[in-house]
């Protein structure tokens, strides 16, 4: 189900919050919101819900360990059995045709006549036959087994003290509002307002929650989505571009992207604000940074913090002198770069931004004295190179695309270049000089004229939703 | 009072904006004058004098008619030297419904020739809700003008299980559309698509539309008379097409589900019963069957030569929007059936020139 459907706005919102709010407990409350979140969730596939209920068990159980044993030992084990149980079922939906295809690759490049197995027999179910062709990655896994994952680590490290409760863990994994698309949300963020549930006051955050989504919906349906419709095609035809639509597509695929994140995102936080939990940024103007650090402090925070904290920490961080730091930044970016999918081209984005930190931490003093708006549009223009391989379904289509750019090419240009060129201005605008959502919603007190602004968003949104060009979040497929 | 005040104006507001913002988004991507009204009825099809075919340069939506009101690019009404004319006719299931602009299957026939490099010309002449009798009016006061070398025929056997049997539309005077919104007119093709209110909306319908009918007005099986409609109908088409010196190719009738159909497709034939009330469920593609195997005999007894593409087609369900009409996947399976089966006869037509 996506925010910017009629099933959800119309449906499953008003009935979750009405009911929501009627129940009167904390306890009644969680069970209302994991119910919600698998209802949500299995609208795509009922079945992803069993998956996503046994990572939430594997994980809750391991909380009640680390309780319960309290022994080095038992507590490593509490550890490492349910963080590698969710790794595997990650890596065997997301990366096992990845797997096998890099595989492949070497075992012809060495010269080798070996054939991996396209099928297997699945162990225990007498004739059922598995063709990893066929596996389905089920939306948002790559988000809840963070989740997950992040539970666990920090009930290690006794960051955060486990609950006892089942249906308060199943709420934290399931909250549908940033079930399939982040934010990351880590326990201890929300821990508070989950305890105090039963408590929450609904009018206290309603408005400011409003906002945020109506924000969120404009970022995502007005301009996302309208910049969609006139890139879509263009990369489509990414072999027929002109240099002019080359740069026109990167160009709108760069606002489109960042919109329709953070549109996403700025619904999950209105989202949580409705029901009383108060969700982290994830989103502060990025195409505002003026170098490669402060652009990931800025873009998809959520998940930038979460890998400095359970990769880049943990292997070491800049503790161990300056090479040891590389590699680690190196390292964390690629493999940052393969959570956000199975394919090279998502390699190479990472290993692009690894680089672009590294330099950045050589280049610092010098880059640094550089004028303010020439280090921001110097970063945006580095990003911007990056989303052509994070675009593309392959790295030759990529570097089809950088060379149409780079090298004058006659061909394609995108539909309506001047309607076009309006559209990528107000994106522009709002992008990179205007203000983002949470700068729009500091000390939010509502008046009559947000009635009759978040009205026209809201009109002019259903318009569009309602036209058939809505499309679904572009994070939906990590 | 105070309190209704700013709601009601946010409700305008909502409208205007809904309404401002549908005629951008058509202006933008498909190209509807902001002040325009579109209407399917009027924009594509033109009641001329003595038939009903396409408006020339009809545009409504994803919907583009040439200069002589067919779907696809523009071309010179004389055929040139050397090129072999191949004109479709037919319903939505030619003309277009679910499939992506330029998704069509002719469309795909046309690039599909192409890229073999044939000098083939292909005509989309099909109309949406074109019946056979109507066709032949078609074909006899416009298409034929346009001497096409072969003319593939693929009719829609599920009009004969309409209230009345098909006859020929008699072509009335038409007047421009009003103003109508827009924004309504979406929220409204929406709701159309969720799926309990289609739901509902089926029950609704065939509650009204059986409520007052007799039993012996249900078609519990394939109706002869209907067939015998049908067969009279096909032949009096491809035998105009023969008369007028082209070859008419005829071409089964793919449908969607199997026959009998199981429990799981008859809810999808029940909600598309609705156009049909009077067939039962298992009765459609039951008379699909019973069509194919009539044109089939008719091309053996006449030497007409017929395309079988219910054979490859029938039962994938991944290939169909609904029962009848193709999605892209099906579009392009049949676009490749039809190359299959044309490409011997114009190898025939080119060795006998």
């Amino acid at each position: 189900m996506l925010f910017n459907s009629f099933m959800f706005l119309l449906v499953f919102l008003p009935v979750t919050y009405i009911v929501f709010w009627n129940l009167h407990s904390a306890a009644q409350r969680y069970v209302w919101l994991a119910f919600t979140g698998y209802v949500f969730y299995g609208y795509w596939n009922p079945w992803f819900c069993l998956l996503m209920a046994f990572s939430t068990l594997v994980s809750y159980f391991a909380g009640l360990g680390f309780l319960t044993l309290q022994t080095p030992l038992a507590r490593r084990l509490c550890l490492i059995i349910p963080i590698a149980i969710d790794l595997a079922l990650l890596g065997f939906f997301k990366y096992a045709n990845f797997g096998l295809e890099a595989t492949q690759w070497l075992i012809d490049s060495v010269g080798l006549d070996w054939r991996l197995p396209e099928e297997m027999l699945v162990p225990f179910m007498e004739g059922w036959q598995l063709k990893f062709r066929d596996i389905v990655l089920p939306v948002g896994i790559s988000f809840y087994t963070f989740h997950t994952i992040s539970y666990i680590v920090d009930s290690y490290r006794r960051v955060i003290t486990p609950t006892r409760n089942i249906f308060e863990f199943a709420a934290y994994v399931s909250l549908f509002s940033q079930l399939v698309a982040g934010p990351i949300v880590r326990f201890r963020q929300i821990e508070e307002d989950l305890e105090n549930l039963g408590a929450a006051d609904r009018t206290r955050w309603l408005p400011i929650g409003v906002a945020y989504f109506i924000y969120g919906f404009a970022e995502k349906v007005l301009l996302a989505d309208t910049l969609a419709g006139f890139i879509d095609p263009a990369f489509k035809t990414w072999d027929q571009l002109s240099t002019l639509g080359a740069w026109s597509a990167v160009l709108g695929y760069t606002f489109q992207l960042y919109f329709d994140f953070s549109g996403y995102s700025s619904m999950a936080i209105g989202l949580g604000y409705m029901f009383g939990l108060r969700i982290p940024l994830n989103f502060n103007s990025p195409y505002k940074a003026t170098d490669p650090s402060d652009f990931w402090r800025r873009w998809h925070i959520s998940l930038s913090t979460c890998l400095r904290d359970y990769l880049y920490i943990p292997l070491g961080g800049n503790r161990g002198g300056e090479w040891l730091t590389y590699r680690n930044m190196l390292l964390t970016m690629l493999i940052g770069g393969l959570w956000h999918g199975a394919n090279w081209t998502f390699v190479v984005w990472g290993a692009y931004h690894g680089i672009l930190l590294a330099l950045y931490r050589v280049f610092a003093p010098s880059w640094d004295r550089l004028p303010h708006l020439v280090r921001q549009l110097s970063m945006f223009f580095a990003a911007m190179i990056g989303w052509v391989y994070f675009r593309s379904d392959s790295v030759t289509i990529a570097n089809h695309i950088l060379a149409t750019m780079f090298v004058p090419t006659a061909g394609v240009d995108v539909l309506r270049p001047d309607v076009f060129a309006l559209v990528l201005a107000i994106a522009a605008w709002w992008g990179m000089i205007g203000p983002n959502v949470q700068e729009l919603t500091a000390n939010f007190a509502w008046r009559p004229r947000h009635t009759l602004l978040f009205a026209a968003i809201f009109g002019a949104a259903l318009a569009l939703i309602a036209g058939g060009r809505n499309s679904p979040f572009l994070y939906f497929q990590f | 009072m105070s309190r209704l005040l700013p709601w009601s104006l946010a409700l305008v507001i909502i409208a205007c904006c809904g309404e401002v913002a549908s005629r951008l988004d058509d202006w933008t991507f498909l190209d509807i004058p902001f002040l325009a009204n579109p209407d399917r009825e009027y924009d594509l099809i033109l009641n001329d004098t003595h038939c009903i075919r396409g408006r020339p340069h009809g545009r409504f939506k994803k919907y583009r008619l040439n200069e002589f009101g067919f779907r696809g690019p523009e071309f010179d009404k004389a055929k040139p030297p050397g090129t072999t004319r191949i004109m479709l006719l037919g319903a939505s299931e030619t003309f277009g419904l679910y499939e992506s602009a330029d998704h069509e299957y002719p469309a795909l026939l046309r690039q599909m020739f192409a890229a073999k490099g044939d000098d083939v010309q292909i005509i989309n002449a099909a109309i949406a809700g074109m019946t056979l009798p109507t066709l032949l009016e078609n074909w006899k006061h416009w298409a034929q003008d346009f001497t096409p070398d072969f003319v593939v025929i693929y009719p829609s056997p599920q009009f004969y299980l309409s209230d009345e049997a098909p006859r020929a539309d008699t072509p009335k005077p038409q007047t421009p559309p009003g103003f109508h919104s827009r924004f309504l007119g979406r929220l409204r093709d929406s709701a159309a698509q969720a799926p309990l209110l289609t739901a509902l909306r089926v029950r609704y319908v065939l509650w009204r539309d059986l409520r007052n009918q007799d039993d012996d007005r249900i078609f519990h099986n394939v109706p002869e008379d209907r067939l015998k409609d049908f067969l009279k109908d096909i032949a009096a088409l491809a035998e105009a097409v023969a008369a007028s010196g082209a070859r008419p190719v005829l071409v089964t009738h793919a449908f969607k589900t199997s026959s009998p159909p199981t429990p799981a497709e008859t809810s999808e034939l029940t909600a598309f019963r609705i156009f049909f009330p009077r067939a039962e469920p298992a009765v459609m593609p039951a008379f699909d069957a019973a069509a194919n195997k009539v044109l089939l005999e008719l091309g053996r007894e006449r030497g007409w030569p017929v395309i079988d593409a219910a054979a490859d087609l029938n039962g994938r369900t991944a290939d169909f929007a609904d029962p009848v009409h193709f999605n892209d996947a099906g579009s392009e399976a049949m676009a490749k059936i039809l190359v299959r089966g044309l490409m011997p006869l114009l190898q025939a037509a080119k060795e006998a020139r």
